[in-house]
């Protein structure tokens, strides 16, 4: 539809196409790269996965190891995904959050008053950041399991070939790890639609992931120790990097990042059907 | 000078935490947190340790460990045994030879002893509880055990003539018919090995040995030395894994153990120990567990409670009404430091209360755990210790927010710090995972334990004891304070 | 079709608070549109309804024919400046006009011409964070002009200006009418609007108190009074009297007449031989005017507090 009233000055810069989806793509792009926080946190997400990834092959040892040691060294160097995690939720959440927190949210919604599409087209440009940064580092730190590992002793001789994406398992624990964390992301940002609040919504977050790998330690029962390994959005999540001992009572590692999608379209869905509906 | 003292910053500061809504209700809901939660953990626990005892029963209830090599006869009413260990063997752990006086051979049962180690003295022993110690003699020593009424008094000596007095017990509840004599143990090796996120404790029985000569039992009927091994029934293979999946341990070494007389010289040969034996799990820190969830809401009011001033440049009108930004601070942290203790200390308590019945259905029940109540001296400790904990984090967490002024860095920064060392700690090698425990806040977690540090278990937080937990979160909090208090002086509001 | 916005019997209640109660009123194109009320009388939950915020509990609020929800690249129909602060303070205001012209497909270029007319190009790139409150207005009209729209809506557009800036944004609102665009500017400072409004909208407690040219209102006001000065006030006090008027004394040599035109005046004080040193129709101020009207539709007036 063209302007209403013709002849209000240059209409020449006004370019036509594009459509809603395509605006609300550009302009969030341009929302996510303007804020100095995002680089940091891009930056983060990486150097927290390789920096713990090194720690843990940089520190692990045959010593105590049964013999043939089968350690799970995919899933060691892949295991800076717990800590970066919280990157990754930080900048989701900011990412919604700030606009609630100064009211820009008013601007948003006026300037892409088809709110579902816009809020849709925020998610993904927070999931293709993020898939961009955890592909980077997901990448560099089985890099580095590569290099550190024969230097701890394990070596093809003792049935750990170097780390490769050729070999299955692997190639499914990376590209399996790179969507736990787009996945993470669009779980954060779909919270803080609902919660409006960025440190509620942090809080909330960090609290569902964190504490029920820490009740899983703790609890003794083994059925309940299943049910939280199984059902829970980190546990089963992070069962697509065990490329080892895969216990038949374990969550299969594609159907535990399922659970983990479920939680993720839950929260999106209800964000993009209470955005539509709730007075911005 | 009232209204402008320091009492008024802290009212004003309190004033401003207890009327915004949102924090007071996240206050009230890290309570219900604490004890939800709490209940919830204590419901999905669960323990067979009544099922399959790998302790021996004691006199009071109590698990306790009884093994030894014994070379005894039975004295009836009043007596004293004398002997000399000649030699003793370190085997390493903690061996112990010496003279006992005991309710029969089953293990678990009533006893009085008087043993010398290789490293710790003498000690004058009774019932699993008492435990007199008498001067540093090791071997060579002559022991002596009287039995007189109810009274039974140990002594010991470098030659059989001068007599000290190690301590005496009334063991009133001894039968008149008792098995008295000469043992020898050692306790077993416990080799605990981690890896990728595998705990396996492996216990191994190990031997020590003994001699004993110069014996003589001054009784009604003396009698022959009879040779017995006092242990707990064999009927499943001692396992105190901290995780399913570790290699079953062997069983104890039994076949070299055992006595020797020649020329009136016993070599006794025996492992074991004798003590009180619970069980490692901690049904406090089950029942204190929601205090993990609960103290992240808290941060995130700690780091919200200044933050928030800075987001909306109240922070300007709060230097205006006190220009003494260091009190301001001060005020700050005792305001919220205050109110997170309070809110621990009493989600905590109700949730111990109400974790009791329902961990004792998951079978925390005694003997393995006997019932505990808020006012025993641990349970007390663990309680106090713990909201101490929360409140100094929380102050860390101000401290931080302070420092950061940016409320999803610091609440992230504070969260992850708690929650990511104890996901690593249960993954890295024993010694690193301690350290891990040891440099970050995640360590003041041991507040919550109100049994002995131990390595056999998979919750780090059981590593460390909870003096150097509290340390290491104090520390956190004092360098970021001072950090804050520098900044907030320095910086342009 | 003309550019308009178009308010049909809204009404918005927050839990207990009936914020806007029934208020139907359209605002024409070609004039600068004054939307006036007392602090809460529901101006900003009105704005918010036509920007499509907020649902209105009844009725509809129209922009250009079309709820605002349904307007395709809306930017380039209606701009708006409703909350000044609402911008992220570690991004430049460069970036935040950047990305509203990402959103409605309007070119790079834009941004820069807006920056020049509202005089912050010099500023541009600073993080925001830093500007005065002047200057975030300045953005915020920025934002609005970007889609170069033929409807505004400004919510207390003078907040935080300077007295240059007000002089200007005077002339911007009305240099902006006069191209034909809808321009509706609201204000709960009366005086502010003096000189630029040409039609008036008031509110309070929600409900219209007065839909009107500004004229009008001042004619209404003024009561069709004629001031007169003479020294000798007894004797045209009768006369004017005589001829019809109601006539009362304001002062030692003045008084005021009301239901005769000023030439009727003039013409009986000359009859009369009366000398007169002044006679001028009375104007009253466009505030005078307003309290006249809002003295009922006051929620929070002085007495009440």
């Amino acid at each position: 539809m063209s302007g209403p009233e013709p002849g209000l000055g240059r209409r020449s810069w006004r370019r036509h196409g594009g459509g809603p989806v395509g605006g609300a793509l550009h302009a969030e792009w341009t929302k996510l790269r303007t804020v100095p926080s995002t680089g940091w946190l891009v930056l983060g997400i990486v150097a927290l996965t390789v920096g713990l990834g090194l720690a843990m092959t940089g520190t692990l040892s045959r010593d105590g190891c049964e013999s043939p040691c089968l350690e799970d060294t995919v899933r060691l160097s892949l295991f800076g995904v717990r800590l970066s995690q919280a990157a990754v939720v930080v900048l989701a959440v900011l990412a919604v959050g700030n606009e609630y927190a100064t009211g820009m949210v008013h601007t948003s919604v006026m300037a892409l008053p088809r709110r579902a599409w816009a809020l849709a087209g925020k998610f993904a440009v927070v999931a293709v950041t993020v898939l961009v940064a955890a592909t980077v580092a997901v990448g560099v730190s089985l890099l580095v399991g590569r290099w550190v590992l024969p230097g701890r002793g394990f070596t093809a001789a003792n049935g750990h070939p170097p780390l490769s994406l050729a070999d299955e398992p692997t190639r499914r624990a990376a590209i399996g790890t790179v969507l736990y964390l787009v996945l993470i992301g669009l779980l954060s940002a779909g919270v803080a639609v609902l919660v409006r609040d960025t440190a509620g919504a942090i809080t909330g977050v960090l609290v569902l992931l964190y504490v029920a790998p820490l009740v899983a330690t703790l609890v003794s029962n083994a059925r309940w120790e299943r049910w939280l390994h199984r059902y829970t959005p980190m546990d089963a999540g992070l069962a697509v990097q065990v490329t080892r001992h895969l216990h038949p009572s374990d969550i299969g590692p594609w159907a535990g990042l399922g659970v983990l999608a479920v939680y993720a379209a839950v929260a999106v869905v209800a964000a993009l059907v209470v955005f539509e509906v709730r007075d911005a | 000078m009232r209204g402008d003292g320091f009492g008024a910053t802290l009212r004003a500061e309190w004033t401003k935490l207890r009327t915004v809504r949102r924090w007071v209700l996240t206050l009230l809901c890290s309570g219900m947190l604490i004890v939800v939660i709490g209940l919830l953990v204590s419901s999905s626990s669960g323990t067979d340790a009544n099922q399959y005892q790998n302790f021996a029963v004691g006199p009071d209830g109590q698990p306790v460990v009884d093994d030894f090599q014994f070379a005894h006869q039975t004295m009836s009413g009043d007596g004293t045994i004398t002997a000399r260990v000649g030699k003793l063997e370190d085997s390493g752990t903690d061996a112990s030879a010496g003279l006992i006086v005991k309710d029969g051979l089953t293990s678990g049962s009533r006893y009085v002893a008087l043993r010398v180690t290789p490293k710790d003295g003498v000690h004058l022993e009774s019932d699993y509880v008492t435990d007199i110690r008498g001067g540093d003699r090791t071997a060579p020593v002559w022991l002596r055990l009287t039995r007189q009424g109810p009274v039974i008094t140990g002594y010991a000596s470098a030659d059989g003539s001068n007599w000290t007095k190690v301590g005496q017990v009334t063991a009133a509840r001894l039968p008149r018919d008792v098995e008295v004599g000469m043992f020898v143990n050692s306790a077993p090796k416990v080799i605990v090995k981690r890896s990728a996120g595998n705990t396996a404790v492996t216990e191994q029985g190990t031997l020590s040995t003994a001699t004993f000569d110069n014996v003589r039992l001054d009784a009604a009927a003396a009698g022959a030395w009879e040779d017995d091994p006092v242990h707990r029934p064999m009927d499943r293979p001692k396992d105190t894994s901290g995780e399913s999946g570790s290699a079953g341990p062997p069983l104890p070494e039994m076949k070299a153990a055992g006595v020797v007389e020649r020329d009136g010289m016993f070599t006794i040969t025996g492992g074991g120990q004798i003590k009180p034996n619970p069980p490692d799990d901690d049904v406090v820190s089950i029942a204190l567990f929601g205090v993990l969830p609960g103290l992240m809401a808290l941060a995130a009011v700690g780091v919200l409670f200044v933050t928030s001033e800075y987001r909306k440049g109240m922070i300007r009108a709060t230097f205006a009404a006190n220009p003494r930004r260091g009190r301001t601070l001060a005020a700050k942290a005792i305001v919220i430091g205050s109110a997170a203790f309070v809110m621990t200390l009493l989600g905590g308590g109700v949730a111990l209360l109400a974790a009791q019945p329902v961990l004792q259905e998951q079978g925390f029940a005694p003997p393995a755990y006997p019932e505990y109540s808020l006012t025993d001296p641990p349970v007390l400790r663990a309680l106090l210790l713990t909201s101490l904990f929360v409140a100094i984090l929380t102050v860390f967490a101000m401290a931080l927010g302070t420092v950061l002024r940016h409320s999803a860095t610091a609440i992230t920064t504070v969260v992850v710090l708690i929650v990511v060392p104890v996901i690593l700690s249960s993954i890295l090698p024993l010694s690193v995972g301690r350290w891990v425990m040891q440099l970050t806040p995640a360590g003041g977690l041991a507040t919550w334990r109100a049994k002995p540090p131990t390595t056999t278990l998979a919750d780090p937080w059981s590593m460390i004891g909870p003096a150097a937990g509290l340390t290491v979160v104090s520390v956190y909090a004092a360098v970021t304070l001072a950090v804050a208090w520098w900044l907030v002086r320095r910086r342009d509001a | 079709m003309q550019p308009s916005i178009e308010v049909g019997a809204v009404r918005k209640r927050y839990r207990s608070v009936i914020a806007v109660d029934g208020l139907t009123f359209s605002v024409r194109p070609g004039e600068v549109t004054g939307f006036v009320g007392p602090n809460g009388a529901g101006k900003s939950t009105t704005m918010r309804v036509i920007m499509g915020l907020d649902a209105p509990d009844e009725g509809q609020a129209l922009v250009n024919g079309m709820p605002y929800r349904s307007l395709r690249q809306p930017l380039t129909q209606v701009g708006a400046l409703l909350d000044a602060a609402a911008v992220h303070p570690g991004r430049s205001a460069r970036d935040h006009l950047l990305w509203l012209a990402h959103s409605n497909g309007i070119a790079k270029r834009r941004v820069g011409e807006v920056l020049e007319m509202t005089g912050i190009a010099s500023a541009a790139r600073r993080r925001a964070g830093g500007f005065s409150l002047g200057m975030r207005q300045r953005l915020g009209i920025a934002a609005a002009l970007l889609g170069d729209p033929a409807v505004l809506l400004l919510d207390e557009p003078v907040n935080g200006l300077d007295p240059e800036g007000i002089v200007w944004i005077r002339g911007l609102l009305r240099s902006l009418a006069a191209e034909g665009r809808v321009v509706l500017v609201s204000s709960h400072l009366m005086s502010e609007l003096e000189g630029t409004a040409d039609h008036l909208i008031a509110v309070g407690r929600g409900r219209l108190i007065a839909d009107m040219k500004v004229s009008e209102l001042l004619a209404a006001a003024s009561k069709g009074r004629v001031e007169v000065r003479t020294t000798q006030r007894a004797e045209a006090m009768t006369l004017l009297a005589n001829a019809g008027g109601t006539v009362a004394a304001t002062g030692e040599d003045q008084l005021s007449v009301e239901g005769l035109p000023g030439e009727r005046v003039s013409a009986v004080l000359t009859g009369g031989g009366v000398p007169f040193a002044e006679l001028r129709q009375h104007r009253a101020s466009l505030e005078e005017a307003y309290m006249e009207l809002t003295r009922e539709g006051v929620e929070f007036s002085a007495s009440g507090r």
